[in-house]
């Protein structure tokens, strides 16, 4: 576990995909591998950044910082995610009715991914990437499915329309209602819902 | 994983308050709508109760739309109050609105409309 830089919180669900949780500082593509020593040194690099940022120096200098979850497809997990990105985004200065959109944006994508992406086969993992820098936090949720474009979600959602057991697209609608930028990519061996929330538009509300 | 969701019933002449605890999201079908449901038919009004419910997802909003959407089809009236500030946001976003009030607190939802 010290090895990989990541934090395993796996124990209690043994049937499932475990919930990983890494920090990265640096670029996202960029993974903590190596030594305990360089896993160290990154670590005390992350913690001293976040130290400034809870100071109130949001500026982040040497570049963007990411955190990654990996999460086990069985609904409930999404709230991990959404606590971890309140957390980041409170370090970031945004207000706390941001943050609570924020929570609601990335846990409505969590859910789509476990359910629509990964069809809730817990052997397969919800990769969410959170990486801020000085202007906005951008959140990534990976499953394994075929992409999902909103299609105009949030021209069609109609409450009359929310039937037994559906969500009649209020999910997607919620997430880019709550957002700064909302995108759906395709990738090699899923897709991703990217959602932006930018600390600009924090100040422009007078936050 | 996800703790089911609890419902207590209150009924005093003709009010039904439906007092939710826990989380709401799609496990929860019974405690919003079952409950609804076996409401008598006497029932005019009916206030919810989300001041213990930390977190309500689109499947949960979802089930709670159904409930409204069935009470105003009976001309019964829905009154809501203990959501927080966020929840009373992404209500009015998603158009419900249009089948209840959102009050600030119990007592101006048992309230209106007496």
């Amino acid at each position: 576990m010290r090895n990989s830089g990541r934090i395993a919180c796996s124990g209690f669900l043994p049937a499932a995909a475990p919930a990983i949780f890494s920090i990265t500082p640096g670029p996202p593509w960029r993974t903590s591998s190596g030594g305990a020593r360089q896993t160290d040194d990154m670590t005390a690099l992350h913690l001293r950044r976040m130290a400034a940022a809870a100071k109130g120096e949001t500026a982040i200098k040497d570049g963007p910082i990411t955190t990654e979850l990996r999460l086990p497809s069985r609904l409930g997990f999404e709230k991990v995610a959404m606590s971890t990105a309140a957390t980041v985004a409170e370090l970031m200065g945004f207000s706390q009715d941001r943050i609570e959109d924020l929570k609601t944006a990335v846990a409505e994508s969590c859910i789509n991914a476990i359910e629509h992406g990964n069809h809730l086969d817990e052997e397969l993992s919800v990769v969410v990437t959170l990486t801020m820098d000085s202007k906005a936090l951008e959140v990534c949720v990976r499953d394994h499915g075929p992409r999902r474009a909103p299609g105009g979600a949030r021209a069609r959602y109609r409450p009359q329309d929310a039937r037994r057991g559906e969500r009649a697209g209020n999910g997607m609608f919620l997430i880019q209602a709550l957002v700064d930028e909302v995108e759906y990519v395709s990738e090699q061996a899923g897709s991703c819902a990217r959602l932006v929330i930018r600390l600009k538009a924090e100040g422009a509300q007078g936050a | 994983m996800v703790a089911p969701t609890k419902t207590k019933v209150e009924q005093n002449d003709g009010v039904a308050v439906l007092r939710f605890e826990g989380d709401i999201t799609s496990v929860s079908e019974d405690a919003v709508l079952g409950k609804y449901q076996k409401l008598p038919e006497n029932t005019s009004k009916v206030v919810l109760d989300f001041s213990k419910v930390p977190y309500l997802n689109s499947s949960g909003i979802a089930l709670v739309i159904q409930l409204m959407i069935a009470a105003n089809k009976s001309s019964r009236t829905v009154a809501c109050f203990g959501l927080s500030a966020h929840f009373v946001k992404v209500f009015k976003m998603l158009g419900l609105a249009k089948y209840t009030t959102i009050y600030d607190n119990e007592s101006a939802a048992r309230a209106a409309g007496a």
